[in-house]
C-alpha cells in the first residue's frame, strides 16, 4: 500500500474506534459541547465585566473551542497512548510492517480530525444557537490559532503519554494539569483579573496563549493573536516535539 | 561468520539485564519447515531468546540472524515475512474482528483472505464482534489469525497455550500442525513437556539462560540414561518393580519365571530428560 494510502486506513481505523468508545467519544464531544450549551443558554445575556458594548458568550465561545482542542488533543491522546502502550497494542503494531513513523501519523491525523470535528461543531453552534460569528476579518486567525493549538497541544499529549505510569493513572495526570490552567487562564470566564505576578505565570503557559488567540479571531476590538502568544503556543509546540521525540516509548517499563 | 540458509541461526547468545546474566551464550538454528521448541521451567529465559529474535531486546553479545536479517535492526522485509503471538498482548477493542484483521491483512504484501484467516481460527461467526466482547479463548485465537494476516514463513509462539483448558489446547495444536503441514517454520516456546513432545521436530531444553540440549524427542529421551520400569503383581498379591536399561532382556528372564500379572511397561520420557537437566 502507498503511504497516503496507508494513512488513510490508519485514520479510518483509529476514527472508528475513537468514535466507538463511550468514554473518549463523551470526554471529548459531549464535553465541551454541553457546556457550551449549558453557558450559553444560562448566561446569555451576560456582559463582559468593564465592556459593556460586549456579550461575555463573544469570548466564552472561543474559549471552548480552545477546551476542546486541550481535550482532544492533549488529555485524550495522552490517556489513549498510555492505554494502547500498557495494553500491549504499540508492541503488537512493532511486528507488523507497518512503519513505526505511519502508526503515530495516523494517531496523529485522527486527532487533527477530532480536533476540528469538536471546533468546527462549537463554532456552528455558537452561531446558529447563539448567534456569535467570528469578527469580520476574524477567520484567519482563529484557523492559523486552530492549527497552531492543535500541533502544540498534540505534542505536549504524546510527551506526556510518557510520564503516565498506568492507564488508571492518565485520568489524574492529564486533568490535573490542563484544568488548573485553564482556571486561572480565563478560558471559561472572559472578565478574569489575576494579581500581575500570577498573569505573568499564567502566560507562560500555552492554555491562555490558546484562549486569547482563539479570542481575537471573536473579539471585535482586536486586530489579531498577540505576537507573544503566538510564540509562546510556538515554543510549547517545539518543547512537546522536542520531549515527545526524547520519551516516547512503545512498551511499558519493566 | 557462518554462511547459513536456516530461518534461524543463533551463535553466542548473551543478554544481561543491568548486572543479571539471563542468557549466556545460546548456539541454536531452526531449519526451514521445521516446529522447534524452546522447552524450559519459567524465568529460564525463553521469552528473552524470543524477544531478541523479534527485534524487540537488543543483544548483549553474539550473533543472531532471523531470515538473513539483524533483527534488531527492524527490517521491514523482515516484518512483512514473520508472524508473532505475544504472551498477554492486547488489542485495539473498539474494532469488530473483521475490521482489525483487514487492518492487520493492510499491511502486508501477500495477506492471507480474511475468510481463510477465520476458518484457521474459527472466529467464522465473531466476524462483526467487537473484539471486546470476545472470551478468552476467542481473544487468544485472534492473536493467532493477527500473526497469521501476512501469510509469514516464520512463525514466533510464545506461550500460546498457556491458560487454556485441555479442549482448547487440543484446537490450538492442530491449528500449530496445520503450520507445519503448509511447510512453515514455527519458533514454539513453552513449560509443557506434552505440548513440545507432540508438535516439536527439535526441542532445545532452555534452563538458567544456557541450552542443556537440543534434539528430537526421541534423542533426548535417551540422552537422560533412565532406566524403563517394569512392574507387575507377584503370585502373592505384591506390586513388584524392576528398573533396568536392557528392557528385552530383563522381560525374556521374567517371563521365564513369574506370572506377570498386570504388566506394565514404561518407557523414559521426555520428562525424565528434562528433570534431570533442569535441576542440575
Amino acid at each position: 500500500m502507498s503511504g497516503p494510502r496507508l494513512l488513510w486506513h490508519q485514520l479510518g481505523l483509529e476514527q472508528r474506534a475513537f468514535w466507538r468508545n463511550p468514554e473518549t467519544a463523551f470526554f471529548t464531544f459531549a464535553l465541551p459541547v454541553g457546556l457550551l450549551l449549558i453557558f450559553g443558554f444560562t448566561s446569555a445575556n451576560d456582559k463582559v465585566p468593564g465592556r459593556p458594548e460586549l456579550k461575555g458568550l463573544t469570548l466564552f465561545v472561543p474559549g471552548i473551542i480552545a477546551f476542546g482542542i486541550i481535550v482532544a488533543a492533549y488529555g485524550t491522546l495522552a490517556a489513549t497512548i498510555a492505554m494502547l502502550r500498557a495494553d500491549g497494542v504499540l508492541k503488537r503494531i512493532r511486528a507488523t510492517p507497518l512503519p513505526p513513523g505511519m502508526y503515530l501519523a495516523g494517531q496523529l491525523t485522527s486527532v487533527l480530525v477530532t480536533s476540528l470535528v469538536v471546533a468546527v461543531t462549537t463554532i456552528t453552534l455558537g452561531r446558529l444557537v447563539f448567534g456569535i460569528a467570528p469578527r469580520s476579518g476574524g477567520v484567519p486567525a482563529l484557523l492559523g490559532s486552530l492549527a497552531l493549538g492543535i500541533v502544540c497541544f498534540a505534542a505536549l499529549g504524546v510527551a506526556v503519554s510518557a510520564l503516565i505510569p498506568r492507564p488508571d493513572a492518565a485520568g489524574a495526570i492529564t486533568n490535573g494539569t490542563y484544568l488548573p490552567l485553564a482556571l486561572v487562564s480565563g478560558t471559561f470566564s472572559s472578565g478574569l483579573t489575576l494579581p500581575v505576578w500570577l498573569d505573568r505565570i499564567v502566560s507562560a503557559f500555552p492554555i491562555k496563549a490558546l484562549t486569547d488567540s482563539l479570542r481575537a479571531g471573536y473579539d471585535p476590538a482586536s486586530h489579531g493573536p498577540s505576537a507573544g502568544s503566538l510564540l509562546v503556543l510556538a515554543a510549547w509546540a517545539m518543547i512537546g516535539i522536542v520531549l515527545a521525540r526524547r520519551y516516547f516509548r512503545w512498551e511499558p517499563k519493566r | 561468520m557462518t554462511v547459513s540458509n536456516s530461518p534461524i541461526l543463533v551463535q553466542g547468545l548473551h543478554k544481561d539485564y543491568g548486572d543479571r546474566p539471563v542468557l549466556c551464550g545460546l548456539d541454536f538454528e531452526v531449519a526451514r519447515g521445521e516446529v522447534f521448541s524452546l522447552l524450559g521451567p519459567n524465568g529460564a529465559g525463553k521469552t528473552t531468546t524470543v524477544e531478541i529474535l523479534e527485534g524487540y531486546r537488543d543483544a548483549t553479545a553474539g550473533f543472531v540472524r532471523v531470515l538473513g536479517f539483524d533483527p534488531s535492526r527492524h527490517p521491514r522485509e523482515l516484518r512483512e515475512r514473520t508472524g508473532v503471538v505475544l504472551q498477554e498482548c492486547g488489542f485495539p477493542s473498539h474494532l469488530r474482528v473483521g475490521e482489525l484483521l483487514d487492518g492487520w491483512r493492510a499491511y502486508y504484501p501477500t495477506p492471507r483472505p480474511l475468510d481463510e484467516l477465520l476458518d484457521v481460527v474459527e472466529l467464522r461467526d465473531e466476524r462483526a464482534t467487537l473484539v471486546r466482547r470476545l472470551s478468552g479463548g476467542q481473544r487468544r485465537r485472534l492473536d493467532f489469525a493477527l500473526a497469521l494476516a501476512g501469510d509469514p514463513d516464520l512463525i514466533f509462539l510464545d506461550e500460546p497455550t498457556t491458560g487454556f483448558d485441555p479442549e482448547a489446547r487440543r484446537r490450538c495444536w492442530s491449528a500449530i500442525e496445520n503450520l507445519q503441514a503448509l511447510g512453515k517454520t514455527v519458533l514454539l516456546t513453552t513449560h509443557y513437556l506434552d505440548e513440545a513432545e507432540r508438535l516439536a521436530d527439535r526441542v532445545a531444553i532452555l534452563s538458567g539462560g544456557t541450552i542443556r540440549a537440543v534434539g528430537t524427542v526421541r534423542e533426548l529421551t535417551r540422552l537422560a540414561h533412565a532406566p524403563t520400569h517394569i512392574s507387575y503383581r507377584s503370585s502373592c498379591g505384591d506390586r513388584v518393580t524392576v528398573e533396568t536399561t536392557d528392557v528385552e532382556t530383563t522381560l525374556r528372564s521374567l517371563l521365564d519365571s513369574v506370572d506377570l500379572d498386570e504388566l506394565d511397561v514404561s518407557a523414559p520420557t521426555l520428562e525424565d530428560t528434562y528433570l534431570e537437566l533442569v535441576t542440575q
